[in-house]
């Protein structure tokens, strides 16, 4: 016996920053089945890539895919169109592309926890990190030209280079912003309230999580240590010590202290790769046109990007195929509502930082 | 320069299932995704897998020639996050996959098979 409704969720709802929607079959406030759509922005940014756009115009395409992970499609597509062209960016732009990547992870992060935080009952918390992150914001404005579509990237280097000064107010910057994050951090790691939330909701085991292929700071919130950046010669990321931020628990509150992790780390990568910065040029020449195909991962805030690029040696490309972090962690997601209150479906959604504009490209 | 180590498993649509399932561990391999490109009139599908434990390296299950009028089989007994891939293939080039349907990315009726040359 039981009070059976069946509940939207979505496509528009108030805690979703992107249009999803599930239909959710509950029994006395219980999920018992989901439905998933999680198609309502699909563009045909694959098909513009091999019919509207020369090569050297798709990243514009493509960067225009999400605001949040713009660096990432830019990096997804420029390290696989540099292997077709037989083209090596120079050692300072590839420094110059891991410290705005990093920036990126930074301030995706911190607008996930907050959006978590948010659901979670904590609107100041919220604010607190929306307020953070306007430093990363500026300093990407201040690097880039642009807060969202940097476009830093170019084939064969980076368009912008990175003068002392810069680097110097970019390192000021970060310390500041990793005092408010080491104390946000403590928050999330000490307070008992928000444990109370986020502690034990939408488990994944270690198994599960390998079992369904999960990606992205979800994945590592189980104890699987998998990240595109130490599996995937793409930037420098050996050079500047970069770790795999991991922990088991493998529920909401995890998958925040993960992410925030990673924010910390982020912050110590980008002051090494200052402190680093090789001198040089920022960009080499190249000729020819893309032949052949080749397969590229890298880390999105999100988890693993994955490009395949096919090139026929014209100006078009013959398939671009990008898979992207949240297309991977939508079947455990799915999973995950079965047996949880309906109350909890806000903070579970949230944790998993979807990422909609990606998925449906 | 990215240098991606990619061993390519040529196979054919009848064995792929079964040559999957004999080499995929769950445990060791990562699936990516799957991935069709239209060669001209048929259909190439790869399946991709990465390892978490080998740096660059990657494996693809590889079918060529394919009709577009054949009956691709499914993996998601074996890797039950693999159904988005399934579908996303059905929308993008119009082909029955076991076990999917229609509309995941393609809500209009009027657009058939964005990914195909020939539609």
């Amino acid at each position: 016996m039981g009070n059976k409704i069946v509940v939207p969720f979505g496509s528009q709802h108030i805690a979703l920053p992107e249009p999803v929607s599930f239909l959710f079959d509950t029994k006395n406030e219980i999920i018992t089945n989901v439905k998933v759509d999680v198609g309502y922005v699909h563009r045909g940014i694959e098909k513009a890539a091999i019919t509207k756009f020369e090569f050297t115009n798709v990243s514009y395409l493509l960067t225009r895919i999400c605001g949040f992970c713009s660096i990432t499609h830019a990096g997804g597509y420029h390290h696989g169109i540099e292997k077709l062209l037989d083209v090596e960016a120079p050692k300072r732009a590839e420094y110059i592309r891991l410290i705005i990547t990093e920036l990126d992870r930074i301030h995706s992060h911190l607008l996930a926890n907050a959006h978590v935080a948010e659901v979670a009952g904590y609107e100041n918390l919220f604010m607190q990190g929306v307020k953070d992150r306007e430093i990363v914001m500026d300093l990407l404005e201040n690097i880039t030209g642009n807060r969202i579509q940097y476009d830093i990237y170019t084939i064969g280097g980076v368009r912008r280079d990175i003068s002392k000064e810069t680097a110097e107010y970019i390192k000021k910057q970060l310390l500041k912003l990793k005092d408010k994050v080491l104390k946000v951090y403590d928050f999330y790691d000490t307070d008992y309230t928000f444990g109370l939330k986020t502690k034990g909701i939408s488990y994944i085991s270690l198994d599960d999580a390998k079992k369904y292929n999960v990606v992205g700071p979800i994945a590592r919130a189980s104890g699987l240590a998998t990240d595109a950046r130490a599996e995937f010669d793409y930037l420098p990321y050996d050079e500047v010590g970069f770790e795999i931020q991991t922990r088991t628990e493998g529920d909401v509150w995890a998958r925040n202290i993960v992410r925030q992790m990673e924010v910390i780390h982020s912050i110590d990568l980008i002051l090494r790769a200052i402190d680093n910065l090789p001198e040089g040029d920022i960009k080499v020449k190249y000729k020819g046109r893309p032949k052949g195909e080749t397969f590229v991962r890298v880390e999105a805030p999100r988890g693993e990007c994955f490009y395949y690029l096919k090139g026929n040696g014209t100006k078009v490309l013959e398939r671009v195929r990008v898979r992207v972090p949240t297309y991977s962690n939508i079947p455990i997601l799915k999973e995950l509502f079965v047996g949880e209150k309906y109350s909890d479906a806000q903070p579970i959604v949230l944790s998993f930082d979807p990422c909609m504009s990606c998925t449906a490209r | 320069m990215i240098n991606p180590n990619v061993e390519i498993f040529e196979t054919t649509l009848e064995k792929v299932v079964e040559d999957i399932k004999n080499w995929y561990d769950y445990k060791k391999y990562h699936y990516v995704t799957i991935n069709g490109v239209d060669e001209g009139g048929k259909l190439r599908i790869d399946w991709i897998f990465a390892d978490y434990n080998e740096k660059n390296k990657m494996y693809v299950f590889r079918v060529t020639d394919v009709s577009f009028d054949t009956l691709i089989p499914s993996i998601a007994n074996i890797i039950p996050s693999a159904w988005m891939a399934e579908w996303e293939l059905r929308d993008m080039f119009d082909v029955e996959v076991e076990n999917t349907q229609k509309g995941i990315f393609i809500k209009d009726p009027n657009i058939v098979a964005p990914l195909r040359k020939d539609k």
